[in-house]
């Protein structure tokens, strides 16, 4: 039985080696074909010093050599990181340099913005190119530069792991309040226990074809992956552009004869009203899931209404825990008169969730608010070299007097319905979804209000049923200054990924605060 | 250049480009691939295509091939307005 991430690949290579393990338009790796590949990527990375325990960056759009990269680096006995590939540089140099990644594969399409990312990660001294094209490093004398002919010509032999499952399979960094980023620490274990969960319970098999949407630094992207090669199926990659056209991405679903799609609400309500699925054959989808964000019921419905033969499953979990709950979605849901969105459900098997209120105490009875805390090994390891924050949200287990165990504090607010099922309310701080991806508010203006020509700032998010969150941002400017609405996105930019990029600003006199002295965030939503 | 291709190219290195180090842009640059076409910015690239060279875009013909580069863009826009 696998207890580590790369011996989902080995044990499915040795029941089926020539079942098509990855797609991507005409291409295809098989299952051989891919750990062969893994071994050889591993085996340099080795060469180059890589040991059990160290980071390795990915900095590469998602394609099939993503899908090696990660497989790679795990068998050389490291995490890898995943850098978004939209993200500007600091933010990625400030990543690189916080874990200390020392070895980084990137792609050719990369290498241009490379140079910048480079001069921000001081600590990186080797890339590792996974194109077949390659570059002159003539501009990178201080760093070693491997072609992807030379990691062609390593032995393609079994690389031996010494790993336990308690060490780190990958870190991913979230939106941080405080204006950087934090690295959450996923050990083997910790995702092995939602991916053997989720294999059992969508009864996943060497036939299932399943989308890879979600790029490899966002969590969906794990169950697309491993919850995949665990069960022998078939990775079918999706170009990033097609989550724009979603007619391109429908007639993908049909052609490959998908069988279950993991995405964000928000992109597949745009699938639902925009993708023109009434002349698509999607016969062979049997499931669709959902998580990230709360899915509007209207867009269920109408997606349920078009695709009535699939299940339809919502998701429920932060980056902290991967997902903790799940909701299936039943007839009476899709009801005409239904206005809220689902629950989110139960806890997963080999998982605990349970509601703590303001005075520490569980809650047990139904129709009370509280936060949602969860437990088990599905709980990750905390945030990469922060202690201070690990510690506030990664917290002893007070209802386990008897030996030392850790919950994680989500921070959302849920109550428990008549079925026993957990519904979520809201958070307890600032922090909202757009198109799924976690935004701290704060994190936006602390950014800004780094700006010199700044003088205060408040940001808010206004709800909105296609995206999630629409985040507008009001402004005092300093005495003099002229700001333009283009001018501070392109400063944003600079330090934000392009998610996080406020839709509007607007610039006031003042920004209204409360009695006690903070921003009346109210009044602020009023202003609208 | 073409007037068409210039306009274009103005637009999108105007309102769509955030990052000065890619301007001037080429024409070939692959706009979707770097993100510089995303979700947001289709809606007001497709708007602003509509207005400038008064034409409608149906919903069949957002597919990544006319939106690829400028040079893809443009090709586009001269077969409708053709």
């Amino acid at each position: 039985m696998a207890f580590l991430l790369p011996q989902l690949l080995t044990e499915s290579v040795s029941r089926n080696p020539r079942h098509q393990a990855v797609r991507w338009s005409d291409q295809s790796l098989s299952y051989a074909q891919l750990e062969s590949l893994s071994n050889q990527l591993a085996r340099t990375l080795r060469d180059l010093g890589i040991r059990n325990g160290d980071r390795v960056g990915i900095y590469v759009n998602k394609s099939i050599a993503s899908i090696i990269a990660v497989f790679a680096i795990m068998k050389a006995g490291a995490a890898y990181v995943p850098l978004d590939p939209k993200a500007p540089p600091s933010r990625l140099g400030y990543i690189a340099t916080n874990c200390g990644i020392v070895v980084l594969l990137c792609s050719a399409a990369k290498f241009r913005p490379l140079a910048e990312l480079l001069s921000e990660a001081q600590g990186i001294r080797n890339v590792i190119l996974t194109d077949e094209e390659t570059i002159n490093g003539g501009e990178f004398p201080e760093i070693n530069i491997i072609q992807w002919h030379e990691v062609m010509a390593v032995s393609d032999s079994d690389v031996k792991v010494t790993l336990t499952d308690t060490d780190l399979a990958y870190i991913l960094y979230t939106s941080g309040s405080t204006g950087w980023p934090k690295g959450v620490m996923i050990s083997h274990r910790t995702i092995l226990t939602f991916i053997d969960w989720a294999v059992e319970e969508f009864g996943m098999g060497q036939a299932d074809r399943v989308t890879s949407h979600a790029p490899l630094h966002f969590d969906l992207s794990t169950f697309d992956i491993y919850a995949t090669v665990k069960a022998g199926g078939t990775i079918v990659l999706v170009p990033e552009a097609y989550s724009l056209f979603p007619t391109r991405l429908a007639a993908l679903l049909d052609e490959e004869a998908v069988t279950i799609i993991y995405m964000v609400p928000s992109l597949l309500a745009q699938l639902t009203s925009e993708g023109n699925l009434v002349e698509c054959n999607l016969s062979s989808l049997r499931q669709v899931i959902f998580a990230g964000e709360v899915f509007p019921i209207k867009y269920l419905r109408k997606l349920a209404a078009l695709i009535p033969h699939a299940n339809y499953t919502n998701l429920y979990g932060p980056t902290e825990t991967n997902v903790c709950t799940y909701y299936q979605v039943t007839d009476d849901d899709l009801d005409p008169c239904r206005i809220e969105p689902v629950p989110i459900g139960k806890a997963c098997g080999n998982m605990e969730v349970f509601i703590v209120n303001d005075d520490g105490k569980k809650v047990e009875e139904k129709g009370i608010k509280g936060e949602l805390w969860v437990r088990g090994n599905c709980v990750s390891k905390g945030y990469w070299a922060d202690p201070e924050r690990t510690a506030a949200s990664f917290v002893r287990n007070i209802f386990q007097p008897h030996y030392y165990d850790v919950a994680y504090r989500t921070g959302d607010i849920v109550f428990l319905d008549d079925n026993g099922d957990y519904t979520y309310c809201g958070r307890r701080d600032h922090m909202v979804k757009v198109r799924g991806h976690r935004i701290e508010l704060g994190e936006i203006e602390t950014v800004l209000s780094n700006n010199p020509d700044i003088s205060e700032v408040a940001v808010i998010a206004i709800a909105d049923e296609m995206s999630g969150s629409l985040i507008k941002v009001f402004i005092t400017p300093e005495d003099g200054a002229v700001l333009t609405e283009t001018g501070i996105k392109r400063y944003c930019s600079g330090f934000l990924p392009r998610y996080m990029i406020p839709d509007s600003i607007v610039a006031v006199e003042t920004i209204p605060k409360t009695s006690s002295g903070k921003v009346d965030r109210r009044r602020l939503c009023e202003l609208g | 250049m073409s007037e068409i291709e210039n306009s274009i190219k103005r637009y999108v290195e105007d309102e769509l480009i955030m990052n000065d180090q890619i301007t001037p842009l080429d024409m070939d640059y692959p706009l979707l691939e770097n993100g510089v076409i995303d979700s947001a910015s289709l809606v007001s690239l497709v708007t602003f295509l509509e207005v400038q060279f008064r034409i409608q875009i149906p919903g069949t013909d957002l597919v990544p091939e006319h939106f690829e580069s400028i040079h893809s863009i443009a090709d586009y826009v001269k077969s409708i307005t053709a």
